[in-house]
Parts: structure tokens; C-alpha cells; sequence
């Protein structure tokens, strides 16, 4: 993996991307926006609880790209980030206060220090030990969730979380937090693309693309994979407080492998470093497990479709596009493996 | 990698928007109005039932009883309760509150049924108590055991046609307390919440008979396979016997690993019904031989209801019902009392209705009434036993009736 490849910038920055498909990429994303918005309007009940379930899901999957496709850490252990923050949400709803940004802060937090006391040992690790070590967390994590009675409710979960509050008044129809998710996801998802675009986020691509040159540049790569791991973590928690704010309710398979499993599908998905892709992906992961009557098939059906997006998409959904959204330039295609590949090609 | 033609990625592309766009296909109204949930049509017509089960995942098998029990009820009636035909809903509830909890959500919203019935999971069935309260329609669970979902977290549109954890397990613990058991007992049993309420109230009905626990275990839930330094800590505890609680792949491996250790000749293995109830006794074969267990079924047991039912079940299925397919049947069975007297399908009016049902005098498992609004229900005391060829759980004893707190 340490070819020598065409000069660039750390991590393949772009090339200049040009005002008119800069301006076409805004159209898109406010005409996709405002499409959302208007959801609750026209969809009946189910398909805006599954819709709110999606932008939570995609919210996660957004957070763990910028692991796996921004910087190269594939983790299988971030739904533990993402449930530690549900809980955190949860708990404070049940026992403090379920009034707006509380349980949001609150899950944002324990998500965010969850990863910080978690991630000085993972960051320091590469490919398979990275793989392991975040598996090994995760499971850690689902255990104490399974055995801390007191606090989680164990096996049963944590139930009986009261409806968010927006002053004063309990967000309980289903439009209203509906747009509540929305608004919270897409500052998430905002706070994220933000990360990627950044001179930071340029250098989490530099390390993933060639990490010793990293290093040789004068970078610390480690720190670099540090502060990531714990927006990542801090941002899957606020995606977890928001699953609580729609499901009032977390139990261990939150926060377990998974969980974890499909987060890196829809990522997968989607293709990887591309996060509006890993949205798509998500959508996709949660209309085929939870909105269409497979007959208790709904894994069998995402497995097959992983295999088939490996084949026949390598670079996901995201690959389809060939200008645009993708936050490396399309011609490094060759040079650059995706992530998960690094090592086998 | 060789480049694929485009024809396939767009073809594929078509394939996940088509995906996509199903279920928004069907799903178009307004979710920002007042009330929430589908219209209750009410008449004479329709009585619109989600069953909720789980058709993947560990707890399949369960599933596919409860389905079948479920099913043969309705046959066996006509497809009708009362004066309305039945159409039924099925959604999977698969293993977790993850995929439970949409799946309810699914057939309330989606599908606007009036009643949910189904359940393995008890987390589920906790998580999905506001979500009832708020549409205010009726559940009736038919299995998850947690004494909280009709205890501390009751809420008067959450019923139950199966048994609490502690109910089973605490007729047990008044059966070895009486049986004149000289020394000790051990109890064992996973770590989750099931695990901890099935030893509290065995081990609450045992002490107040004057037994002695000895010592206790909580392996892993989920993760242990081998259960040789568990086996080892009860032969060295000196108990006279094991007291246990497993289910699923736990309940045979925990089983078969018991009697090859030696242990089931020197200290007989008792446990809650689960341990040997259905699909689990043909895998442990002849190592769970002499095993006695408590529980509220058995398809052994000698009335006239159970005969009908396990001809019936065992002739359109080849295999004998368990007490999973008897509480499906029996759910059923009570809504079909409950909407002879209810004056509407809301959830108000079928409680009332579920109320006043009095005894269930027909059902499999012998007389049973509501207890608040679980099972009042008589225990039986089983032996797995080689009947011709075939293991079945013997019935010894009917330890009379247990209610829900036990």
C-alpha cells in the first residue's frame, strides 16, 4: 500500500471543484432538504416513523464514515458510542429532565467521552488489530449495558423514557418529532461534512491514504486519529440520544455487533468517504429490515445485497455518481482501495 | 477489478429506488393531524389482529408455534369472534426490541390493527407500552415472562395469556420446600433480568419453606457454552440438588453437559419448564432423561380440551403443540370471550371486556383466569420421561394455582 502515487495534497483533496457543480451541489442538497421537511405532511403515520428511524440511522452511519471512509479506521464497535449516548439520553430524560437540549447533550457527551477514554488504545492499533480492539469495546460495552441492572435495566432495557420536551410541552405526535430529528440530524450531519471538508479532515485523509507519510510530513497521526475517533463517537452519541428521543426505549442490541454490522453495511452501501452515500445506505438497511414484509428474511436480503454491492459497486452507491458528493477525486479510483480492502488487494 | 457494464449498476440503482419507494408507495396521508393510528371502523364486520412473532432470528421456532396455535383456534372457530371475521396481520419480531418495536409500530400504524397479539421479547414488550397507551389499543402478549409488564410498568391495555417468570419458578421452589429435600439446594441461571427473576422467586417460595440455597451461579447470558466450572462449584457445594433456568441453545447445551458430567445421577436437575419444553427435548435426547421441571403446560396433560387440541395440532403439523402454541391458542380464545360483551375494538372497551371473561374453561392447559391481567393458572409438575420412543415431559403432579406475583 505505499505505491508511490501522483503528488497531491494530503489525503487527495479535490481538485478545485468548479462554481457550477459547487452551485448544482447546492440545489440538490436544499431541494433534498425541503423534500424532507415536507415528509410529515403527505406520509401517513408508519412511513414517517420509518422515515424518522432513517435519519437516525443515517445520522450513526454519517459518524462512522468519517472513521471509516474519511480517515481508514473500519470499527466494529461504534454502535457502543451510539448506545452508550442512547442511554445517557435515556436516563436523563427518565431521572433529570427530558426538556429539549438536555438529553441531547447528555448523549452527545457520554458518546464523545465514551470514544475519548476508549480511543487512545484503538488509535494506536491498524487493520485488524484496530478491528478487533473496537469489537472487543463494543462487546464490552453491550455486557455492562446487559449487567449494570440498576442503571440500564439489563436484558429488559431501559423503558418508560418520557417524550422529549420543547418548552415545556411534550413532542408527542409523530410529525412533530419527526422535524425535531431532521433539524438535529442535519446539524449533525452539517457538523461532519464540515470535519471532512477541513484542513483536519484533509489530513485524515492523508492518513488513511499513506499514514507513514503522514508521519514523515511531521503530522501526529495518532493525535490526528484521536480527535476523530472522538467527534466520531461524540456524534454517534447524539445520533443515539435521538433514537431514544423516537423510540423511548434502548436495550443491549443497541449498542451491539449488530448493530455495529450494519452501520458498516449501510456505509459500506453507500461507499465509503462518501456521506451523503452512507445516508442512502442507511435508508436502505432500515426499509429492508423494518418497513418491507420479508417474512423474517430482512438479514438474508441485506446480505445478499452487501455481496452484490461488492461486486458489482465497489465504490457503493456513491460510486454511481462519477462528479460531485465524493470527497476524493474520482481518478484516484485505482490507487486509492477502499479502506476495508487495505491489505487484500 | 474489471469494469462491470453500466447497464448492471443502473439496473441495481433501479432496484434499490424501487426498494426505496415501496413502502412510501403505500403510505401516504398525513402524520402531523390530531389523532394518530388508523380509524377504528367497528361494526359488526372486521376484527383486525397483528400478530407479532418472531419469524427470525433464536426465537423462531417460538414463532412458528405461536403462529400455528393461533391459527388452528381461528380454523377450529370458523375465523370468527363473535359475530366478526378475523383478518390477521403477521410482522416479525425478530430477536430484539430493535426490530420488536417496529414491527408493532408497523402493523398500529400501517396496517391500523385493532388488537396486537405475539411478544417473545420482554424487553419489547416493555418498550412498546406508551405506544399502546398512546393509540390505545390492545395487546395481548403470549409469552414475555417480566413480572413489570403487568406489574410496575402495567398499563391497562397490556394483557397476558402466558405466565410470569417467578409464577413458574416459584412452584417449584414450594414443591422442593415440601418434598422433605434433606440439604441444599443450587441455583443457576443466566445473567439478564429473566435469569434474576426466575431464582428470586424460586428462591423466595423455597426459603419460606424452610429450604436452604447453597449457592448461586449467573453465567453469561448468551455467551457461555461451556459450563464445566459452574458444573464443578455445584458438586463441590455439597447441594442435594440443582434448581435451573435456561432456554433455547443454552437449555441443551446446560442439559446435556450436566448429565455427562456425571452430575444427574448424584444431584438430581430441577428447573423451570422451559428447560425441556419443545423444540429443546428431541437435541438433549436421553441426557435430559429424569429432569423435572415446573410449568403451567404440558402436552401430556389428561382433560378433554388438551386431547381435542394436541390431536388436532399434531395431525395438521406432525409434531405435538408446546406451551407456546397454548398461549397463542388461548389468546384467541379470550378475545373472542372479550368481544362477545365489548360494545367497541378500542382498547378501553376490549379491557373492560377482558376483565369480565371469568374462567377459561376450555383451554389446553386446564381452567385459568386474570389474575390483575396475567394468568391465574394451575402448575404442573413434569418428568421428562421415554414414552415409546419419543421424550415427553410426563405430568407427576398439579401443584394448584399459582397467581402472577407468586
Amino acid at each position: 500500500m505505499t505505491a508511490v502515487r501522483a503528488p497531491t495534497a494530503p489525503g487527495g483533496v479535490p481538485a478545485p471543484v468548479t462554481r457550477v457543480a459547487r452551485g448544482r451541489a447546492g440545489i440538490v442538497a436544499v431541494a433534498v432538504l425541503v423534500v424532507l421537511a415536507a415528509a410529515p405532511l403527505f406520509l401517513a403515520p408508519f412511513a414517517t416513523t420509518t422515515l424518522t428511524r432513517i435519519l437516525v440511522f443515517a445520522l450513526f452511519a454519517v459518524s462512522l464514515d468519517l472513521l471509516v471512509g474519511v480517515t481508514g479506521l473500519p470499527s466494529l464497535g461504534h454502535a457502543g458510542y451510539f448506545g452508550a449516548g442512547a442511554y445517557a439520553a435515556g436516563w436523563v430524560s427518565i431521572n433529570v429532565t427530558a426538556e429539549a437540549p438536555v438529553p441531547l447533550l447528555a448523549g452527545l457527551a457520554v458518546g464523545a467521552v465514551a470514544a475519548a477514554a476508549t480511543g487512545w488504545v484503538t488509535v494506536r492499533s491498524q487493520g485488524v488489530f484496530f478491528l478487533m480492539l473496537t469489537l472487543a469495546i463494543g462487546e464490552t460495552l453491550q455486557q455492562v449495558a446487559d449487567s449494570w441492572e440498576s442503571v440500564t435495566g439489563g436484558a429488559n432495557g431501559l423503558t418508560g423514557v418520557p417524550a422529549v420536551r420543547l418548552a415545556g410541552a411534550p413532542l408527542a405526535n409523530i410529525g412533530f418529532l419527526y422535524w425535531y430529528v431532521l433539524v438535529f440530524g442535519v446539524v449533525g450531519f452539517a457538523a461532519v461534512a464540515l470535519v471532512a471538508r477541513s484542513p483536519f479532515g484533509a489530513a485524515l485523509r492523508g492518513i488513511r491514504d499513506n499514514e507513514p507519510r503522514m508521519r514523515a510530513l511531521g503530522y501526529s497521526t495518532s493525535l490526528y486519529k484521536y480527535a476523530v475517533f472522538v467527534v466520531a463517537g461524540g456524534v454517534a452519541g447524539l445520533a443515539g440520544s435521538l433514537l431514544v428521543a423516537q423510540q423511548r426505549l434502548v436495550s443491549p442490541a443497541d449498542l451491539g455487533f449488530t448493530t455495529a454490522s450494519f452501520a458498516l453495511l449501510a456505509v459500506i452501501i453507500g461507499g465509503a468517504g462518501s456521506l451523503w452515500g452512507a445516508c442512502l445506505g442507511a435508508a436502505l438497511v432500515i426499509v429492508i429490515r423494518d418497513a418491507l414484509d420479508l417474512g423474517g428474511n430482512g438479514t438474508l436480503v441485506l446480505g445478499i445485497v452487501f455481496v452484490l454491492v461488492v461486486y458489482l459497486l465497489p465504490r457503493g452507491v456513491a460510486g454511481l455518481l462519477p462528479r460531485g458528493g465524493r470527497v476524493s477525486a474520482p481518478r484516484r479510483r485505482r490507487a486509492s482501495a477502499p479502506p476495508w480492502r487495505k491489505g487484500s488487494t | 477489478m474489471t469494469e462491470h457494464p453500466a447497464i448492471t449498476r443502473r439496473r441495481l440503482l433501479g432496484l434499490f429506488g424501487a426498494a426505496a419507494a415501496l413502502p412510501v408507495l403505500s403510505a401516504c396521508g398525513s402524520s402531523v393531524g390530531g389523532a394518530s393510528g388508523g380509524a377504528t371502523t367497528g361494526g359488526g364486520g372486521t376484527v383486525k389482529v397483528g400478530l407479532v412473532v418472531p419469524q427470525s432470528g433464536v426465537y423462531a421456532a417460538l414463532g412458528t408455534d405461536m403462529t400455528r396455535g393461533w391459527e388452528l383456534w381461528l380454523e377450529q372457530n370458523g375465523g370468527r369472534f363473535g359475530d366478526r371475521t378475523v383478518e390477521t396481520v403477521i410482522a416479525d419480531e425478530g430477536e430484539t426490541p430493535q426490530t420488536g418495536v417496529p414491527a408493532v409500530q408497523k402493523v398500529l400504524q400501517s396496517d391500523a390493527v385493532d388488537v396486537v397479539v405475539g411478544l417473545v421479547n420482554s424487553a419489547t414488550a416493555l418498550g412498546v407500552g406508551d405506544l399502546l397507551t398512546e393509540s390505545k389499543k390492545l395487546l395481548i402478549v403470549t409469552n414475555a415472562g417480566a413480572a413489570d409488564v403487568t406489574g410496575k410498568a402495567r398499563t391497562p391495555y397490556i394483557w397476558r395469556t402466558s405466565f410470569t417468570n417467578a409464577q413458574v419458578s416459584s412452584a417449584m421452589g414450594t414443591y422442593l420446600a415440601q418434598s422433605g429435600l434433606q440439604g441444599g439446594v443450587y441455583a443457576i441461571a443466566p445473567d439478564y433480568v429473566a435469569g434474576t427473576e426466575v431464582i428470586a422467586g424460586f428462591t423466595a417460595a423455597f426459603v419460606a419453606g424452610g429450604g436452604t440455597v447453597v449457592g448461586e451461579a449467573k453465567p453469561a447470558f448468551g455467551k457461555t457454552t461451556d459450563y464445566q466450572p459452574f458444573l464443578t462449584a455445584i458438586q463441590q457445594s455439597g447441594a442435594k440438588a440443582t434448581f435451573c433456568f435456561f432456554s433455547g441453545a443454552e437449555a441443551i447445551t446446560f442439559v446435556r453437559q450436566y448429565t455427562e458430567f456425571g452430575l444427574a445421577t448424584t444431584i438430581p436437575l430441577f428447573g423451570s419448564g422451559f428447560l425441556t419444553e419443545g423444540s429443546v427435548l428431541p437435541q438433549q435426547a436421553e441426557t435430559a432423561l429424569g429432569v423435572q421441571t415446573t410449568l403451567h403446560y404440558s402436552d401430556q396433560l389428561d382433560n378433554p380440551a388438551n386431547a381435542a387440541f394436541v390431536e388436532a395440532y399434531t395431525a395438521k403439523h406432525g409434531e405435538s403443540p408446546s406451551c407456546f402454541s397454548v398461549q397463542s391458542f388461548d389468546a384467541a380464545n379470550v378475545l373472542n370471550r372479550a368481544l362477545g360483551t365489548a360494545t367497541a375494538l378500542d382498547g378501553d372497551s376490549l379491557a373492560t371486556a377482558l376483565g369480565g371473561v371469568g374462567t377459561i374453561d376450555d383451554s389446553p392447559r386446564g381452567p385459568w383466569t386474570f389474575d390483575g391481567q396475567s394468568p391465574r393458572q394451575n402448575m404442573y409438575l413434569r418428568k421428562v420421561e421415554d414414552a415409546s420412543g419419543t421424550l415427553v415431559n410426563a405430568v407427576l403432579a398439579d401443584l394448584g394455582p399459582q397467581s402472577q406475583s407468586a
